[in-house]
């Protein structure tokens, strides 16, 4: 379960202060699929980025499986991360030299998992999303498709509970689109939490959402 | 150790491929020249030591209107009744000009008469024929070389004082490599010294004293200075003194420079480094987001650091050894040792020292390391808003 609690973000620019999440609360339960709508620079990707301990909330607490991850200290961020989130990101943020594999399995090098193990995992990952043929190309060399399933591959590679995807279709056409919305009711089938931020009418008029959360801009 | 991240870091180099020769290069280079300078420092000591270790306890010089003139060899004989002086030998020597090389030679006249002379003359001379008297002289390999090629001939002829030409054959030289006799020396008989250097006869240099004890050595110069007040006493003591002020200034220069250049090179990996490229700190932000650890990205950069300083560090002891070792290091010996021309021909004494290694090792690549280090921290624990 995540709980966003009375959350208040502010960023500080010399002078200049930008809030774009004010007084915030959220609650969304295992197994749930929350759309984050709003327009751009509403905070959505700040939001994303407090529920996956990657910032600190100015004010207000953010709780997720039980943790107090606003509270947490770096290195247990790190850990909490690894082992219990997956991000997508709108640019999808592969390591371009190295090959698509190399990608998936970078959320494991900090791990204790062996070689074989994380071998394992990419090979049934990229099996389940039809891009086996595509492990030891350059992630720079992949087409729009491909780059979208690696990293999806990628933020699923820790079997997280819960998954983060920002702005996920805004490179892609209908069909790549179609395509990334039956892999997110897959995963809701195995009873993940996700959690996606967009504002592609498609998704958020899909069946997936079981809430949809509207952003305001802060002025 | 995380094989995993080694890896990756391994990979990383690979990868930005044009990042690192500059770095490579310069690190390398720094650590060539810090580990020449000590290994030649350390050997010219070594040189320096024994030198001095074959110079008598006491010379004695005569000094009148601020000037070294030649002492009376008689001398010699008052001295050697001090109580606690075991010998007192005049000695004959001086420079000579030789314009071709524009350099000094050391005239060096000896007994030839004393065995112990003859002896230690055979020891160090290749080609053995006695020293004539009044006819041969003994000279450095490399000047007999040089001789040859000007001459054409075994002999040299020197102007004495009077304007005449004294010609000397030479019978025998000795190797360059030679550690008592350095080889601008032209060794021969007394009396063939002293007229080449315009001495006086029944007169001398300078006197070399040694005593039985080197306890004793103050008290005998002190006798000595009584003899005449216009004698001058240079104790062993003295010498290695100043020599020590001149190898600890210039040293110390060497040390000032080898700091400076130690403080740009950092200077210019933290300017490099301060700022980590657009694209790695994308990437350190993408890594975090990953669930990477701030631990885990500096153990990466650590990696990098490590295989970049341990290579260039086995580069560079390569390269020192070769510049010392090979080519004796032109350039910087001449620094050390005000050599003339022919004195680069001198081969050092050079020790491989394990404990200079050591030290350049300690001093360059854990500063290297936390030049990497530290602005790769900075990255990794304020990158987290990178990625929007
Ligand atoms: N690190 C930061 N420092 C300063 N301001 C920031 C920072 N990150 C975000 N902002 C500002 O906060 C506001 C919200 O940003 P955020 O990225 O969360 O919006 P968003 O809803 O994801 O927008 P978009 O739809 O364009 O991705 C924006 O005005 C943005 O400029
Ligand atoms: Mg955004």
């Amino acid at each position: 379960m995540i709980k966003v609690v009375s959350v208040t973000k502010t960023y500080t620019t010399g002078t200049d202060k930008i809030t774009p999440i004010k007084n915030f609360n959220l609650r969304v339960n295992e197994g749930e699929t929350v759309i984050l709508q709003g327009s751009s620079g509403s905070g959505k990707t700040t939001l994303l980025n407090m529920i996956a301990g990657l910032i600190k909330p100015t004010e207000g607490s953010v709780e997720v499986a039980g943790r107090n991850v606003s509270k947490l200290p770096e290195h247990f961020a790190a850990e909490f991360r690894r082992e219990t989130a997956g991000m997508i990101f709108q640019q999808f943020h592969l390591i371009e030299e190295l090959t698509a594999g190399e990608n998936i399995a970078l959320p494991l090098a900090p791990s204790s998992l062996s070689r074989q193990e994380i071998s394992d995992r990419v090979n049934m990952l990229t099996e389940k999303l039809l891009i086996k043929n595509i492990i030891d190309v350059p992630a720079g060399k992949l087409s729009g498709g491909e780059m979208q399933r690696t990293a999806i591959a990628r933020a699923l590679v820790n079997s997280p509970s819960i998954i983060l995807a920002d702005e996920p279709t805004a490179n892609l056409d209908g069909t790549l689109t179609e395509e990334l919305l039956n892999i997110f009711r897959s995963l809701k089938s195995e009873g993940k939490t996700i959690i996606i931020a967009t504002h592609d009418p498609v998704i958020s008029g899909s069946d997936i959402a079981d809430k949809i959360i509207h952003l305001n801009k802060e002025v | 150790m995380n094989f995993k991240l080694l890896d990756f870091a391994l990979h990383s180099l690979v990868r930005r491929k044009g990042r690192y020769p500059f770095i490579y290069i310069t690190f390398t280079l720094l650590i060539a020249v810090s580990l020449s300078i000590f290994t030649i420092t350390g050997a010219l000591k070594q040189e320096a030591q024994y030198s001095l270790n074959n110079l008598p306890d006491i010379i004695v010089q005569k000094i009148s209107g601020g000037r070294q003139q030649y002492i009376k060899k008689q001398l010699a004989e008052d001295i050697i009744m001090l109580p606690g002086v075991i010998s007192a030998v005049p000695r004959i020597w001086g420079f000579y000009p030789f314009e071709y090389l524009n350099t000094n030679l050391t005239i060096v006249g000896v007994d030839i008469y004393d065995p112990y002379v003859t002896e230690t003359l055979a020891k160090i001379t290749k080609d053995i024929s006695p020293l004539k008297f009044n006819r041969n002289i003994f000279l450095g390999e490399k000047l007999h070389e040089i001789i040859r090629q000007i001459y054409n001939k075994d002999e040299f002829s020197f102007q004495m004082p009077d304007g005449t030409y004294k010609t000397l054959e030479i019978a025998g030289t000795f190797q360059t490599s030679s550690q008592m006799i350095s080889t601008d020396t032209v060794i021969t008989d007394m009396l063939s010294a002293a007229e080449i250097l315009g001495i006086p006869a029944g007169f001398s240099t300078d006197i070399a004293v040694n005593s039985a004890n080197s306890q004793e050595i103050s008290t005998i110069a002190e006798k000595i200075l009584n003899i005449s007040p216009s004698l001058k006493v240079v104790t062993k003591d003295f010498i290695k003194a100043s020599y020590q002020n001149m190898f600890d200034y210039k040293g110390g220069i060497f040390l000032l420079f080898f700091i400076t250049s130690l403080f740009t090179f950092f200077m210019i990996i933290f300017d490099r480094l301060n700022g980590p490229s657009g694209g790695e700190l994308k990437e350190i932000a993408i890594l975090k987001a990953l669930g990477w650890g701030t631990s885990d990205i500096l153990k990466v950069k650590l990696y990098e650091a490590s295989v970049i300083g341990l290579f260039s560090y086995l580069t560079a002891i390569c390269l020192s050894l070769i510049y010392v070792y090979v080519l004796h290091a032109p350039g910087l010996k001449d620094v050390f040792m005000g050599y003339s021309y022919l004195k680069p021909s001198f081969s050092l004494p050079f020790v491989f020292d394990i404990r200079v290694v050591v030290t350049v090792f300690l001093i360059t690549v854990p500063v290297y390391g936390s030049a990497v280090i530290i602005p790769a921290w900075r990255a990794a624990s304020t990158s987290a808003e990178v990625i929007r």
